[in-house]
């Protein structure tokens, strides 16, 4: 199970996620970043410090969130990845898509 | 040359999965790996076990059977080897094309990338179908 809390600052959503996201846990994810999207929130931030793992199921996930807000002209956001999950978005090059910043508080000032 | 071996089944289940990589963990650790290659072993022991679950296993009634996902651990000297069977149709994952990590973001599909995580994490990785089950092989040094 992942810990998810969620809190809107102005116009931005964040979404601070803690625990580990794999092939049993990453839904839950996407649901927090589809709940925020269905409700109208275009531009997300995901805070990443909390997660000391991230497989493939919870890159989908970004992915897919990503699609849905840039198509709104939104965007997401990611602050604090740890080092694994940072090298997993590199390989996958989503290093290069997403825009990533060291804190959550720089990552939603940045919209 | 002493090799020792060690096994595990699961039910091919995705709340089992956690079960076969803590096992392989267990196993590096032992071993003498370091954090970040346990990591990458916990990694790719979901990738592939939940690819199995969620194409191999999906493709047939085993409505009369719990499919079950067999691995066998050996470890050399040199090196960790962990074997992963399983009863599904014969699928050779190392065959599938690679995704492209510079594709643009709407052009993404989303799959494919955790073997491609496994090749990247792994030092060898190879596939054989024999005595009617695909067997994946991955291997990493200790060292």
């Amino acid at each position: 199970m992942l810990d998810i809390h969620v809190e809107h600052d102005g116009e931005v959503v964040l979404i601070e996620v803690s625990g580990r996201v794999d092939s049993m846990t990453a839904n839950q994810f996407g649901e927090a970043l589809n709940q925020a999207i269905d409700e109208g929130n275009i531009n997300i931030v995901a805070d990443l410090s909390g997660v000391e793992y991230m497989s493939s199921a919870g890159l989908r996930e970004i992915v897919a969130a990503l699609k849905k807000v840039k198509r709104a002209s939104g965007d997401l956001r990611i602050a604090q990845p740890s080092n694994r999950v940072m090298e997993v978005f590199e390989m996958a090059g989503l290093d290069t898509i997403l825009q990533i910043f060291s804190s959550a508080q720089e990552a939603v000032g940045s919209f | 040359m002493t090799i020792q071996e060690h096994r595990l089944r699961i039910p091919a289940l995705q709340e089992k999965v956690k079960e076969a990589c803590e096992f392989v963990s267990r196993l590096a650790r032992a071993a003498g790996m370091n954090d970040d290659a346990i990591h990458r072993y916990y990694l790719a022991i979901e990738e592939i076990c939940t690819n199995i679950i969620e194409h191999g296993y999906s493709q047939a009634d085993y409505a009369d059977q719990q499919p079950v996902i067999d691995l066998v651990c050996r470890q050399y000297p040199d090196r960790l080897s962990v074997t992963i069977l399983d009863d599904a149709i014969p699928f050779n994952p190392l065959e599938r094309a690679e995704p492209n990590p510079t594709t643009a973001l709407e052009e993404r599909e989303g799959g494919g990338w955790g073997i491609f995580f496994v090749k990247k994490y792994m030092d060898r990785v190879t596939y054989q179908y024999a005595e009617q089950r695909n067997q994946l092989t991955l291997e990493k040094r200790i060292r």
